[in-house]
C-alpha cells in the first residue's frame, strides 16, 4: 500500500527535468504502533507542505511516498526495494522502530552503489550508529544507550541503585536492554530483573505477570522500552497492583499515546496510574515556546492540520502538538537543509555529500544539529519530561524522585 | 401364530459376530494409529533434533561477526529471525561466562537456565528439558567459535512433535474406519440377507410344530423367495420346504388312516355291543315273550 503525500502529482515528460522531489517512508500505519508512524509523517507533513507552498526546493515540489509497514521487518525490506526500484525515491526517511531499521540495514549496504541513505529513521538503535551500517544513515536523535545511560545515571543520582527493565522482545527491546545494563556496568551494578512482552502487544492484554516477575526483586525503579500501548497497560497493571514504582519509558514510546491510553483508564475509575511516570525524550519540549523550532512547529501544524493517511484504515484521533510530530517536523527541516544544498536535489550521487557538509546547522532548538563525514547524528541531548496536570512537561525537580520518597 | 423367540437369537448370534468384528477393527485401528505414530514422533524427534542442530550450527558460524563487531541489537534481529521457523520455541546466546545476552523469551527466561552448568568447551550438546512457561523441548546447544564467544542454544518445541503425532495418529485411524464403516455396512446387508430367511424358517418351523396346517399357504411367497436363493441358505430353504411338506404328507396320510381305523373300530364295537345284547338271558327272555305274544296275536287274528 503506498500514498504519494502531495496535493497534485506533477511528474515530468521522459526526458524532462522530474518537477517533483520524490522521497520514500516506510512505517508502522497500522497495528499496535501506529500512532508512532502517523505522528511522524504529520509533523514531516506540516513541514513539507510548508515548503511545497513557498516554492519547494529549487522550484521543485518534495513529495513524500508512504508505504506501511505495521512495524514488522519483513514489509519494511519489500517497501524499501518498492521505494528504491520502483519509485526510484531520492532517498528514504523516516522509517520507524528498531526491528523494521535493523533488518534493512544490510539492504542499504546492498544498494551502496546507488547511494541510497537513509535519513532520520525514528529509533535510537546502535546498528545503524557502527560500522558497517552508519555510512549509509543519518541519524537527528540521540541514541537509546543515551537515553537509557542519562535514565540510570539519574536514578543512581537519586539513591535508585536497583533498577528493573521491562522491554520488547526483540532488537529495539534488546537494544534498550543493552543500553541499561552497559550503565549499569560502569558502576558496578547488574539488572535486578527483568521481563519482556511481544511486539504488537495490544493495549488490552495484561502485563500483570511482567509486573509480578518484576516485583519479586523489589527494584527502585523500572525502565520500561517498548511501544506505548504495551507501556500503557504495564503502568496500567503496575499501578493497579498497588506498585508505585517510578517507571521511566524511551523516547520511542510515544508519550502522548501512552498518556491518551492512561487517561482512559483514569476515565474507567483506576487513579493514579499516570504517577512517578519519567519519559526521556530527544527533542525539546513542545511547550517551550522560547524555541523558534517550536513556535515555527506549532503553527505549521495549525495552520495546515495535517491528516492521517489514507493508508489508516481506522479510526485516529490525530494529537495536536507531541514530541513524536515535533521529531518529524524537526527531521523534515533538517532534510530540506539536504536538499537545497544539492545542486540538482533529483541526484542520489549528490545525497551523501550534500549532508556530510551541513556542519552545523540551528534548528532552532537551542542546541545545533550537526552532521559531518565522520558524524551520522546530529543530536546529543537527552530531555526528561515527566506528567502534570495531564501532560508530560521538563522534569525540573529530580529531588521528588530520591529513594525513599515512593 | 407368531414364534419371537428363535428370531431374537438369531439376530443375537450375527449381532455378536459384528460387534467382533467392530472390536477387532478397532484393536486393528488403534494398535496401526499407535506403531505409525511412534514410528513419526521417533522420526520428528530426529529430525527436530537435525533440524536444531542446523539452526544453532547456522547461528553460532554466522553470527561471529555480528557478536564481535555489531550491536545487541542486530544479534537480536538474528536471533528473531530464526525463531520464526515452525518448531523452534526459543534461542538464546549466553557469553562465555554463561551470561544470556540475546533471547526470545516472553515474559522471561525460564529459571531453570539460570545458573544452568555449561556443557564442555567446543562441543555440541542435545538435552531434554522442561522448561516455565515454555514446555518440554530439545535444546540444543552450539559453541560460538569453539566457545570462545558464548554459545547459541536452540530449544525445539515438543509440543509441535506431540500435535503433529496426533494429527498422525487420527489420520491412520480415519484411514482405517472409513472402509471398516464400508465393510460393516456391506456386512450387515449380508448379514441381514442371511438372517431374515433363516428368521422365517425358524417361525415356519415353530407353526408346524405346532400344527398350523396354514403357515405354508401364507408364508408361501418368502419361503419361495428364501428357496429360490442360490445360496446355502436358499438351499436349507428348499431342503426345509421339502421336509415339511413331506412331514405335511405324511401326517396327512396319518391322520386318514387313523379316521378309517377310527371307523372300523367304532363298527366292530357296535356289533360286539348288539352281540353281547342280543346273547343275554334277558334279551332272550324278552325275545320268548316277543315270540309267545306274537303267537298270541296269531291266534286271535285266526278265531275272528
Amino acid at each position: 500500500m503506498a500514498l504519494a503525500a502531495a496535493a497534485a502529482l506533477t511528474t515530468g515528460a521522459p526526458g524532462a527535468e522530474p518537477r517533483e522531489i520524490r522521497i520514500g517512508m516506510s512505517a508502522a500505519f497500522t497495528g499496535a504502533a501506529r500512532g508512532l508512524g502517523i505522528e511522524l509523517y504529520r509533523g514531516t507533513q506540516a513541514y513539507l507542505e510548508h515548503v511545497n507552498r513557498t516554492g519547494g526546493v529549487a522550484g521543485r515540489k518534495v513529495v513524500l511516498r508512504i508505504y506501511d509497514d505495521g512495524y514488522n521487518p519483513g514489509p519494511a525490506v519489500t517497501n524499501t526495494i518498492q521505494l528504491v526500484e520502483r519509485d526510484r525515491v531520492l532517498l528514504l526517511c523516516n522509517y520507524v522502530g528498531t526491528p523494521t531499521v535493523t533488518r534493512v540495514l544490510p539492504l542499504l549496504k546492498s544498494y551502496a552503489p546507488e547511494n541510497v541513505f537513509l535519513f532520520f529513521p525514528f529509533t535510537g538503535a546502535g546498528a545503524q550508529r557502527q560500522p558497517p551500517y552508519d555510512a549509509y544513515v543519518f541519524n537527528l536523535r540521540a541514541s537509546y544507550e543515551q537515553e537509557t545511560t542519562g535514565l540510570v545515571r539519574h536514578f543512581l543520582q537519586l539513591g535508585r541503585r536497583r533498577i528493573g527493565i521491562f522491554y520488547q522482545a526483540d532488537a529495539y527491546g534488546r537494544s534498550g536492554w543493552d543500553g541499561v545494563r552497559t550503565a549499569l556496568r560502569e558502576h558496578g551494578l547488574k539488572i535486578a530483573a527483568e521481563a519482556t512482552y511481544r511486539r504488537g502487544t495490544e493495549f488490552g492484554q495484561s502485563m500483570a505477570r511482567q509486573v509480578e516477575i518484576l516485583r519479586e526483586t523489589r527494584p527502585d525503579a523500572v525502565v520500561a522500552v517498548g511501544a506505548y500501548p504495551a507501556c500503557a497497560a504495564f503502568a496500567r497493571d503496575a499501578r493497579g497492583a498497588g506498585w508505585d514504582v517510578p517507571i521511566a519509558n524511551i523516547s520511542f514510546v510515544g508519550s502522548e499515546s501512552l498518556l491518551r491510553l492512561l487517561d482512559q483508564v483514569e476515565r474507567a475509575g483506576q487513579k493514579g496510574v499516570k504517577r512517578n511516570l519519567l519519559n526521556s525524550q530527544v527533542v525539546p519540549s513542545y511547550e517551550d515556546l522560547s524555541l523558534p523550532a517550536v513556535r515555527q512547529y506549532r503553527t505549521l501544524m495549525d495552520r495546515y492540520r495535517p491528516r492521517p493517511p489514507s493508508l489508516v484504515q481506522t479510526p485516529y484521533e490525530p494529537v495536536r502538538y507531541s514530541f513524536v510530530s515535533f521529531e518529524g517536523f524537526l527531521n523534515a527541516r533538517l532534510l530540506m537543509e539536504v536538499l537545497r544544498r544539492m545542486k540538482d536535489p533529483n541526484d542520489r550521487a549528490q545525497v551523501r555529500a550534500a549532508a556530510e557538509a551541513l556542519g552545523g546547522v540551528d534548528l532552532g532548538i537551542g542546541v545545533p544539529a550537526s552532521i559531518g563525514p565522520t558524524r551520522h547524528q546530529a543530536l546529543d541531548h537527552v530531555y526528561y519530561t515527566t506528567v502534570r496536570d495531564g501532560r508530560f512537561v521538563p522534569v525540573t525537580n529530580w529531588s521528588a524522585w530520591r529513594a525513599g520518597r515512593s | 401364530m407368531h414364534v419371537p423367540g428363535p428370531r431374537v437369537r438369531s439376530a443375537g448370534l450375527f449381532q455378536k459376530v459384528l460387534l467382533a468384528m467392530l472390536g477387532l477393527f478397532a484393536l486393528t485401528a488403534l494398535t496401526s494409529g499407535f506403531a505409525s505414530s511412534w514410528n513419526l514422533e521417533k522420526r520428528l524427534d530426529a529430525e527436530y533434533r537435525s533440524k536444531g542442530t542446523a539452526i544453532a550450527s547456522s547461528i553460532a558460524s554466522s553470527i561471529v561477526e555480528t557478536m564481535l563487531n555489531g550491536t545487541s541489537a542486530t544479534v537480536q534481529s538474528t536471533i528473531d529471525q530464526f525463531a520464526q521457523i515452525e518448531g523452534v520455541a526459543y534461542i538464546y546466546i549466553e557469553d562465555r561466562g554463561g551470561q544470556i545476552v540475546s533471547h526470545t523469551f516472553v515474559p522471561r527466561v525460564p529459571p531453570q537456565l539460570l545458573g544452568m552448568k555449561p556443557p564442555p568447551q567446543g562441543q555440541t550438546l542435545i538435552r531434554d528439558l522442561g522448561l516455565e512457561g515454555v514446555g518440554e523441548v530439545t535444546d540444543i546447544s552450539t559453541p560460538i567459535l569453539e566457545g570462545i564467544a558464548g554459545r547459541v542454544h536452540v530449544g525445539m518445541d515438543h509440543a509441535l512433535i506431540r500435535a503433529q503425532m496426533r494429527a498422525a495418529m487420527a489420520q491412520q485411524v480415519l484411514v482405517i474406519a472409513l472402509p471398516f464403516l464400508a465393510c460393516a455396512v456391506v456386512a450387515c446387508f449380508f448379514v441381514r440377507r442371511v438372517a431374515r430367511p433363516l428368521a422365517m424358517l425358524s417361525r415356519y418351523a415353530g407353526r408346524i410344530a405346532e400344527g398350523d396346517r396354514t403357515a405354508a399357504q401364507e408364508m408361501q411367497v418368502e419361503l419361495g423367495r428364501a428357496a429360490r436363493q442360490s445360496d446355502e441358505v436358499g438351499k436349507l430353504a428348499a431342503v426345509f420346504l421339502r421336509m415339511a411338506g413331506e412331514v405335511q404328507t405324511r401326517e396327512e396320510h396319518l391322520r386318514q388312516e387313523v379316521t378309517q381305523l377310527r371307523i372300523e373300530i367304532d363298527q366292530g364295537k357296535k356289533e360286539k355291543q348288539v352281540a353281547e345284547i342280543t346273547d343275554s338271558e334277558y334279551f332272550k327272555q324278552i325275545l320268548g315273550k316277543v315270540e309267545v305274544l306274537r303267537s298270541r296275536r296269531g291266534r286271535l287274528r285266526g278265531d275272528q
